[in-house]
């Protein structure tokens, strides 16, 4: 997958490619895939710098979840492994057991692998964007530190963003001759209302 | 009011106005609250000018709304509620729903279904099975190589996608019916 394309540089990506999370020169650009494996259809979310409400990231359990499950499937294969190599006496089950032995070593591999993944790339989180109208997870923000780094870069930009036209709409409303808000008084209530009949 | 990422529990703040941790799932958090969360509208926006000027453009849906941006599909004038900027240009709703609807532009798409990876996965998926796969394939390849032929001129997304997966799954799925074919027909010629 590209890092960049367009006015689109990459922040985040999903396992598989099957998500990725993108900042344009105004907005966030989330492709949310979804599939097996391979992503099977893609969904677009942009955000807008100007319409974020907030921004929030959560630590989660999940990845020392994963590592104890890892963990433990990884000793039960070894162990498995070993009773396996043991069993070998010469007879003709032998091929069979040495087979049965190499997969058991190479599952347990897989889980020590995993393990090791998930130690460097550290703590696990949820991410989250809130609009007026949405809130959306973001999937490929999962890791607590580089979600952290993220955060921060999010915020300067949004809040640059924000407040660069927060700071812009009273000018403009003075050069149209409108007061700012707040700055005028009352209208006179009229006093010749119509009666409902 | 920021709520947590997991249980969705409004967060305490602390001294500097940030969340540090949940009081329903007492787990670490960190996030930030920007301006358009205190806005009535819950978004910046610039504030729409009512005309009160004899001769001012009005916007094309809201005759008392000074228009300020024409659309760059129709030219239709719009007032800052009704434009929006998509992609570098300002258009309106109506345009934006005739791109992706009507004419089915792929920037303006907000779902796309990626066929080439369907194929693949027709093609893959089967030898999940073992050795089952190798006669499942014999059903999945005509589909596949049907998607690559039907779908072969299709959307990628926007997300820039080299051809090369559509050209490998309708490579492989080729290959598996013709293995097969000559499998049956050598059973045939066999018997």
């Amino acid at each position: 997958m590209k890092k960049s394309f367009g006015e689109y540089v990459r922040i985040a990506r999903g396992f598989f490619g099957c998500s990725s999370f993108w900042r344009g020169d105004s907005h966030y650009l989330y492709v949310k895939g979804s599939g097996f494996l391979l992503p099977f259809s893609e969904e677009y979310f942009r955000f807008e710098f100007l319409k974020v409400q907030s921004v929030v990231a959560t630590k989660t359990a999940r990845g020392t979840v994963v590592s104890i499950f890892c963990g433990a499937g990884a000793i039960i294969a070894a162990l498995l492994a070993v009773a396996s190599i043991s069993g070998l006496d010469g007879s003709p089950s032998d091929p069979v057991l040495y087979v049965l032995a190499t997969l058991l070593v190479i599952a347990a591999m897989v889980c020590i692998a995993i393990i090791a993944v998930n130690i460097v790339l550290g703590p696990t989180c949820v991410f989250r964007i809130q609009t007026a109208v949405r809130a959306e997870t973001i999937r490929p923000l999962s890791r607590w530190r580089h979600a952290q780094d993220v955060l921060a870069s999010m915020q300067a930009e949004i809040e640059l963003a924000q407040v660069a036209v927060l700071r812009k709409a009273p000018e403009q409303a003075a050069v149209a001759g409108q007061p700012e808000a707040g700055s005028g008084e009352l209208p006179p209530i009229p006093t010749n209302l119509p009666t409902e009949s | 009011m920021i709520s947590c990422a997991k249980c969705e529990i409004p967060l305490p703040f602390d001294a500097q106005g940030a969340p540090e941790y949940c009081p329903n799932c007492r787990r670490s958090c960190v996030g930030h609250q920007f301006p358009a969360a205190l806005t009535s509208t819950g978004e910046i926006s610039k504030p729409v000018d009512p005309v009160d000027v004899m001769g001012e453009a009005s916007c094309f849906y809201h005759d008392t709304k000074r228009a300020i941006v024409a659309c760059d599909g129709c030219g239709r004038y719009l007032c800052s509620h009704c434009k929006a900027d998509w992609l570098g240009r300002t258009l309106c709703l109506g345009c934006i729903h005739t791109q992706r609807e009507v004419k089915g532009a792929g920037e303006f798409q907000s779902r796309v279904t990626l066929y080439d990876n369907v194929a693949l996965s027709l093609l893959i998926l089967p030898f999940l099975t073992l050795v089952y796969g190798i006669f499942l394939v014999m059903f999945t390849a005509p589909v596949a190589l049907y998607l690559v032929l039907r779908h072969r001129k299709a959307s990628r997304g926007i997300v820039p996608r080299g051809p090369w997966r559509m050209r490998i799954a309708g490579g492989l799925s080729i290959l598996v019916i013709l293995g097969w074919v000559g499998v049956i027909v050598a059973a045939f010629f066999v018997e």
